[in-house]
Parts: structure tokens; C-alpha cells; sequence
């Protein structure tokens, strides 16, 4: 259900003198919005159910702040984007050995198995490439690839000029590039051995 | 022509809205050898980033996440209600009164402290007591034995203390004669053993079914690679089919590929073979195969492939039906 801009602003309205049912119209607008960036920019179903109870919490308790200086979804957005970015930290630092000697297995296991890990289909290799941009640089592509947002939208949810946004998307779709061209290198030089043999 | 380029790229990521603008860069490419150039380039960089990368919550999902959130809101909402039903009551809004109340209330409760701490003191010199005072015997001696446990709780066990427990998300709701407690509680646990002790081996088996980590259940696969026993077996054989990370369920398949693999191993790879969503895992599990199972080639299930999509499975099946 779309709830026209006159609308929502009446819904906002009632939400910050204390409506719950209007808040859940709200919310309801836009939280599968919500819980799809969450769910890829964490990868994981429990943080991403996590990070969504405390971005909608943190709308709620903060409603009475919003002014309407950017749009509502916007605001919300950038709420739930920096509790991503907070919630992967805390991930990396909590789980500190643990993520980095998850990824230092995940390159190892690339290394030795590379023969193997490009005859897969090109989408699986990309899915794995954009997992290992940083978290940033994923949450960028997913705006710009997934949503369709414009790049000065982008700028105006992380508080970055135009150009910056441009770069960061720029030189992650590079590394994507790069990698698997490595890697489809790798590949064809397997195929071949093995057809051989 | 730094201008220019910023422009293709603006093009290529659907950033101009404008048609005409859209045709002059267009005809700048087409003119310009250098542009074509950097415009393929550009494109082909492009065409690795779709939509179909990302995934979508499920309906149930996003359902379970609105209904715990609404819960949790409208049980913020009731204790706000009952925060202004005391404001109401006190008349707490105005600040300079309510300071004043504040006041009062500390030089009440000091002299309640002041007279409690000085017959407590009396009582114990008079009876020669070999207890501490209250306080030390509380902090000391954290053991809840005298409590009426109720089901369920997590310090039910007498031996339990509270010191051992972290407490997170305490509510505390009071109901006539009853209290409700509810919270989270966590312990940090020590278990040490040889490898081969059951219960390390239980406790690294309940790990790698139930952690949601994926960085603890590769630790957890680690250690179990250390021992030399079959008990893991089971245990490797369904996380390598159900695991929701395909780096786990590769993992797990490895190390089942260094053991003496018996028949319900085998037959689980060939279901990895056939069934797992990462065709790296597909692949790896048929190479495995092909290495270990003497009856590999007259397996049914690789000679029967029609509609397969990959094409190295595809090349491999072609191989075994020669």
C-alpha cells in the first residue's frame, strides 16, 4: 500500500503525537525496503532482524526529531544504514578472530580449489565477489544496482557529495571487474588441462 | 574530454534523464574513436552488477520481524503510560518542585541508612556473631538457594550462582501479588578435555548445529579435525547438506573427503552432487567422487542429468555416459 506524500505527512504527524497505529502505517510502508538492505549488506538473517528491531526502534524513540528537512524514507534509510555499518563492526569486533579467520579461509579455500571456482556460473562468482567489498562500497552497489537510486540520492542518505558516491561505485565495480577476470583466466586454463587429460 | 567521460559514465548508470542530452553524448562516441573505446570499457564493467546478484526477504520473514516490533512498541508504550500516570499524580512537570521532592526524599533515606547501619552494627558486637554484616554477606555469597525457583528459570539449580550470569534486557512487571521477571541471561562456560572426551566431542557437535556464526563453526569444524574418531561423521554429513553457508558446507565436505568415507557418506555427496545451490560445492563433491568411489562411473544418478545448467557438470556426465 502507497501512502501519498499528504498522507504520510499526516501519518507522521499523528505517529509523533503518540499514534501507534499510524506509526505502523508507517513502518509499513517501507520496512521490506528496509529489511532487504539489511539483509544484504549483513548477510545473515539474525543481524539483519536484529538491525531492523533497532532501526525501528530508534525511528520511533526519535520521531519527535524528524523536521521533514529530507524525506521520510531518507531519514529512516540513513537510519538503518548507519546501524548496518554499527552492527558490522561490532560483529568484527565481538567475533574479531573469528570473521578474520573466516575470511582467511574463504581466500585460502579460493586458492585451492581455483580451478574449480570458475566453472560455476558467472552470477555465483559475482555474489562472491560483492561479498568481499568492504561495507561500504557494498552498500553503494546495492543502492545503485538493487534500488535504482540515483547517485545523488545515494549522497544525500550517507551526507557524501555526488562525486565521492560516484568513486566509491566506480572503483567497486573495478574490483569486481578485476577479480574475475583473474579468475576467469584461471578457469579457462583449467578447463583446457582437464579436456586435455 | 574529462567532461565527456563523467557524461558516458552518467550514461551508462542511468543517471541522464534528459533524451536530447543523451543522443549528444551518444553521437560523441559515435565519432570519437578514444570515446567508443572508453564507452565499451565502461559497459562491459557495467554488466557484472544486476539486480539478480541481491536477494529479497522472505514474506514470513519480514512478518515475524513487524510483529516483534510492534510487541516491543506497545510494551514501550504502557510503561510510558504509567511514566505520566506518576508525572500526573506528582504534578513531577514542574521542575523546581520536583527538585525540591528529590531533595527530601535523599535526607529521608540517608537517616533510614544512617539508623539501620547503627543498631545493625550493635546487633552483631552483642552477639558475638561470626556473620558479616548484610551487605558483605550479599556480595560475598551471591547463592540464591533461598529462593522459591520457578520452572523454567535458569537458576533453578541450587548449585547456580548469580555472579556466574550476565543479565540483559530486565523487565520487571508487577501483577497483584506477583512479579514478573523477564530476561535474557548468558554464562561464559570452560570445557576442558582430550580430544577424544565425550563430552568435547558434544559440545563441538551441539556447536556446529546450533552456532549461527559462521566464524565459531569453522572454528568448531577445526577442532574437530584435530580428533581422529568417526563420532563426527553424523554430525559433518549434515551440516555439509544443511548448513545455510556454502563456505561451511564446503568445509564440512572436505573434511568428510579425508576420512574413510563409508556408504552414508558417499550417498550424501552425491546428493551435494545433484542438490546444493553452490555449484562450487557441486563440483568439488564430484571431484571428490570421482577420486573416491570405485562404482563412480555406474552411478544412475550422474548418468541421468538432462536438464542440468552447469556446464561442467554437463562436460563430466558427457564423459561417464562414453
Amino acid at each position: 500500500m502507497i501512502v501519498s506524500q499528504l498522507h504520510e505527512k499526516d501519518l507522521i504527524k499523528k505517529a509523533q503525537e503518540g499514534n501507534s497505529k499510524a506509526f505502523e502505517r508507517l513502518i509499513k510502508n517501507y520496512d521490506r525496503r528496509i529489511l532487504d538492505m539489511l539483509l544484504n549488506i549483513l548477510k545473515n538473517e539474525a543481524d539483519a532482524a536484529d538491525a531492523y528491531q533497532n532501526t525501528f526502534m530508534k525511528v520511533f524513540k526519535n520521531l519527535h526529531s524528524f523536521k521533514g528537512n529530507s524525506s521520510f524514507y531518507t531519514w529512516i534509510y540513513r537510519i538503518a544504514l548507519n546501524t548496518a555499518y554499527t552492527h558490522y563492526s561490532k560483529r568484527k569486533k565481538v567475533e574479531g578472530v573469528f570473521i578474520s579467520e573466516y575470511i582467511d579461509d574463504v581466500i585460502a579455500d579460493d586458492s585451492s580449489s581455483e580451478d574449480i571456482f570458475g566453472k560455476i556460473d558467472k552470477r555465483e562468482a559475482v555474489r562472491n565477489e560483492i561479498e568481499m567489498l568492504s561495507v561500504q562500497q557494498k552498500s553503494v552497489v546495492y543502492m545503485k544496482s538493487y534500488e535504482g537510486k540515483k547517485f545523488r540520492e545515494i549522497a544525500e542518505i550517507l551526507s557524501l557529495n555526488e562525486g565521492t558516491v560516484k568513486k566509491y561505485f566506480h572503483r567497486a565495480v573495478q574490483k569486481i571487474k578485476k577479480n574475475l577476470d583473474t579468475k576467469i583466466q584461471t578457469v579457462n586454463c583449467a578447463f583446457i588441462k582437464d579436456k586435455k587429460i | 574530454m574529462k567532461n565527456i567521460k563523467e557524461k558516458i559514465f552518467d550514461l551508462i548508470y542511468d543517471e541522464i534523464e534528459d533524451d536530447k542530452e543523451r543522443k549528444s553524448i551518444l553521437n560523441a562516441i559515435e565519432n570519437d574513436e578514444e570515446l567508443k573505446e572508453f564507452y565499451n570499457a565502461m559497459k562491459e564493467e557495467s554488466e557484472n552488477i544486476d539486480p539478480e546478484y541481491f536477494e529479497s526477504a522472505s514474506d514470513s520473514f519480514l512478518e515475524s520481524n513487524r510483529s516483534q516490533l510492534f510487541e516491543q512498541i506497545d510494551q514501550e508504550n504502557s510503561s510510558e503510560k504509567k511514566t505520566n500516570v506518576i508525572k500526573d499524580i506528582f504534578n513531577f512537570n514542574n521542575k523546581k518542585q520536583f527538585s525540591i521532592i528529590l531533595k527530601y526524599a535523599a535526607v529521608v533515606l540517608l537517616t533510614f541508612y544512617a539508623t539501620m547501619y547503627h543498631f545493625n552494627d550493635e546487633i552483631l558486637n552483642s552477639s558475638n556473631s561470626n556473620y558479616d554484616n548484610f551487605a558483605n554477606n550479599y556480595s560475598d555469597n551471591p547463592n540464591i538457594e533461598q529462593v522459591n525457583y520457578i520452572e523454567g528459570s535458569p537458576f533453578a539449580e541450587t548449585d547456580r550462582q548469580l555472579e556466574n550470569y550476565r543479565v540483559d534486557n530486565l523487565s520487571i512487571d508487577e501483577d497483584g501479588e506477583d512479579l514478573q521477571i523477564d530476561f535474557d541471561v548468558s554464562t561464559s562456560k570452560t570445557i576442558k578435555g582430550k580430544k577424544n572426551d565425550p563430552v568435547i566431542i558434544k559440545t563441538l557437535k551441539y556447536l556446529i548445529a546450533h552456532e549461527s556464526n559462521p566464524g565459531v563453526k569453522l572454528r568448531t569444524l577445526k577442532a574437530m579435525d584435530k580428533t581422529d574418531t568417526n563420532e563426527y561423521e553424523e554430525a559433518l554429513i549434515s551440516t555439509m547438506l544443511n548448513d545455510r553457508d556454502e563456505l561451511i558446507r564446503r568445509k564440512a565436505m572436505k573434511m568428510i573427503s579425508k576420512s574413510n568415507m563409508s556408504k552414508k557418506s558417499i550417498d550424501a555427496l552425491y546428493n551435494v552432487v545433484l542438490n546444493d545451490p553452490d555449484q562450487v560445492n557441486r563440483i568439488e563433491a564430484l571431484s571428490i567422487l570421482e577420486k573416491s568411489d570405485a562404482a563412480f562411473a555406474d552411478r544412475e544418478a550422474l548418468t541421468n542429468m538432462p536438464n542440468e545448467d552447469n556446464e561442467y557438470l554437463k562436460y563430466k556426465t558427457t564423459l561417464i555416459n562414453k
